[in-house]
């Protein structure tokens, strides 16, 4: 599992742990059920405070991303697909509003929008 | 989670320095680093705590026992690194062991000579010719080499270059793989800290100014770069201490995200421990 | 009692660096003294000489674990005060005994050698014991005065009150001999009491010292 951490951008690091293992979760490289490093593994192999990724698996924790049994350790979780579906889309939904109204206040139509979500989609 | 350290109130009064009612809890499994300008009170603090200097008032214990009362139980379990005070440097490694082996119950031969391998020290020479690299090597080696629950160590990483350093650190965070463990150490180059340090501990002047995790400090704490206008604009209680340089205000403050927004400040940096030392310090209000 | 081990062990090796100068004084010694050739002396003179040599070597010590700055750091091992001042004195017996023995083996072996017949074993005892008292009082001053001032500092302190001592006994001595008592006389006269009064006095002398020192370490700051 790679996890890199970046000591120059003004995420935090435990946020960053987070979101790479949220992202390894939902694309299905870490599959359900399988086992986590625990805490103090990762912090020394991130060579980090031990803090730090309690923080961010803690946080997986109350998202639902990952379970942890006491004197077991980290697994993740048996989650809902459709809820996480339903999370990203959610997700998306906010950006593109973001997006659209930025487009309605510098007065950029909607089809321009569509042609700009076309050319990313091909790009990928 | 219980505290592998306590310190309650402890106050030391010597040659024109004062410690004035400091107060530190370290839980098991973590490490703190002591952070502070030389003569802040770093190294009295940790005297005391070793009850090498006699504390005027305080309580202090350590595995929940009286640091004094229950001194020769307690420091079986605690590895010791000094900055400055180390055995004779006429001895060798081996001479050391046979030492140790009489002064410690639990003293591990094997690992001893195992840790004196990997950091490739000379069995046989005496540490009088080891380079300051070396030394410290040989000092944490017996500091660990006797399965101690708690270490103390005073500026264990200064004369290390930054590979020795990095590999200092490397060997702290194996040794608190084992979540009964926990260090505490005193160290003037934090950068050493902002990586591994779960807790930092502020002394300045004799007293403790904050202790925190180092989410909180380095993901909460932000510095605020801004001109003499914005800075007027500021009240004063959203923000720590300021620092007036030639072209702008370093502010300090302790939430950056609640700080912006209420006042949107173009420049927000991610502080340095260094940096919050540095205002906490030079710094006005 | 293990914890005295190891700051005993501590000491002797760090006094290995010493070795060769020991091999060396025990050479010169043993070689003067068969300069001198047959007086009744070279017997004395290579006991109490060995005896006041290994004392000081021993004392040296102090000097190893304060350039070192080793006295902090000892206190933050698992032994107490007591013991660390324990084993100092237990070291400067030791070797002081061990010096005053060598010394009359060799006086013996020097006589043998030169004389070719055994010296006056019993007045090389009472010599040798002699040797022992007078040196444990030294040492006896010495030491607390190093935990009071320190091994490199406390040297002068030390000469001083060991120059005051030796003038005591001198005068004391001198007196004597100006009353007309003759201190062989007097020696006569107890003869039989006086290897154990030597014995019970020296041993007196090293606990009040030990008393003194522990007092002095208790209070000190690291």
């Amino acid at each position: 599992m790679n996890i890199i951490i970046s000591n120059s951008t003004n995420t935090p690091i435990y946020e960053q742990i987070k979101e790479q293992i949220k992202n390894k979760i939902i694309s299905n490289e870490l599959k359900m059920g399988e086992l986590l490093p625990s805490i103090r593994s990762l912090a020394r192999d991130l060579r980090i405070s031990v803090i730090t990724t309690k923080n961010a698996y803690e946080q997986l924790e109350r998202e639902g991303y990952v379970e942890t049994i006491p004197g077991k350790g980290t697994y993740v979780a048996n989650k809902n697909v459709e809820l996480i579906r339903e999370e990203q889309l959610q997700k998306i939904e906010d950006l593109i509003d973001t997006a659209v109204s930025i487009a309605k206040l510098s007065e950029i139509s909607k089809t321009e929008i569509q042609n700009m979500l076309d050319i990313l989609y091909e790009e990928e | 989670m219980g505290n592998i350290l306590e310190v309650k109130n402890l106050c030391k009064k010597y040659n024109g320095f004062e410690l004035k009612n400091v107060n530190l809890e370290l839980p098991k499994g973590m490490i703190m680093g002591l952070i502070g300008e030389n003569g802040a009170g770093k190294s009295t603090t940790i005297k005391s705590i070793l009850n090498v200097i006699h504390k005027n008032a305080g309580e202090i214990k350590i595995f929940d026992l009286d640091h004094k009362k229950e001194e020769k139980q307690i420091k079986e379990e605690i590895g010791v690194v000094l900055d400055d005070s180390f055995l004779s440097e006429y001895l060798t490694p081996a001479d050391i062991n046979k030492m140790m082996k009489h002064i410690y119950k639990n003293w591990d031969e094997k690992l001893y000579f195992q840790y004196i391998d990997n950091f490739k020290l000379p069995k046989d020479k005496i540490s009088k010719d080891y380079s300051s690299g070396m030394k410290m090597k040989l000092k944490i080696a017996v500091a660990l080499s006797h399965h101690p629950k708690l270490l103390i160590l005073d500026e264990p990483t200064s004369g290390l270059d930054p590979v020795a350093r990095s590999e200092m650190l490397d060997i702290f965070q194996d040794f608190i793989q084992d979540e009964e463990h926990s260090i505490l150490l005193s160290s003037h180059i934090t950068s050493d800290l902002e990586h591994i340090a779960d807790y930092i501990t502020f002394i300045n002047q004799g007293e403790i100014i904050f202790t925190k995790t180092r989410d909180e400090l380095l993901e909460k704490y932000g510095i605020a770069k801004c001109s003499k206008e914005e800075f007027e604009r500021i009240a004063k209680k959203d923000f720590i201490q300021y620092r007036k340089n030639r072209y702008e205000y370093d502010i300090l403050i302790e939430d950056k995200i609640e700080f912006q927004q209420k006042y949107h400040i173009q420049v927000m940096d991610k502080p340095t421990i260094e940096e919050i030392m540095l205002i906490h310090i030079k710094g006005e209000k | 009692m293990k914890a005295i081990k190891g700051l005993i062990t501590k000491d002797l090796l760090q006094l290995k660096s010493y070795r060769k100068t020991l091999i060396i004084f025990l050479i010169i010694f043993t070689l003067v003294s068969i300069e001198q050739e047959s007086t009744n002396k070279i017997g004395s003179m290579l006991a109490v000489m060995m005896t006041l040599g290994f004392g000081m070597f021993s004392i040296a010590t102090f000097s190893y674990d304060e350039l070192s700055k080793a006295e902090r750091y000892i206190l933050t091992l698992p032994v107490t005060k007591k013991e660390v001042v324990l084993a100092r004195y237990i070291l400067v017996i030791t070797s002081t005994l061990l010096g005053c023995f060598v010394g009359l083996i060799l006086s013996i072996f020097v006589s043998l050698v030169m004389n070719h017949q055994l010296p006056n074993i019993e007045n090389l005892l009472s010599i040798g014991l002699g040797g022992i008292f007078g040196i444990g009082v030294v040492e006896a001053i010495q030491i607390p005065c190093i935990y009071k001032f320190g091994a490199e500092k406390g040297k002068i302190q030390m000469f001083i009150i060991t120059a005051i001592v030796a003038f005591l006994f001198g005068g004391i001595a001198f007196i004597g001999e100006k009353m007309n008592i003759s201190i062989a006389g007097t020696l006569d006269w107890i003869s039989n009491i006086l290897p154990i009064l030597f014995g019970v006095m020296t041993l007196f002398v090293y606990c009040v010292s030990y008393k003194i020192s522990y007092g002095i370490y208790k209070k000190k700051e690291f």
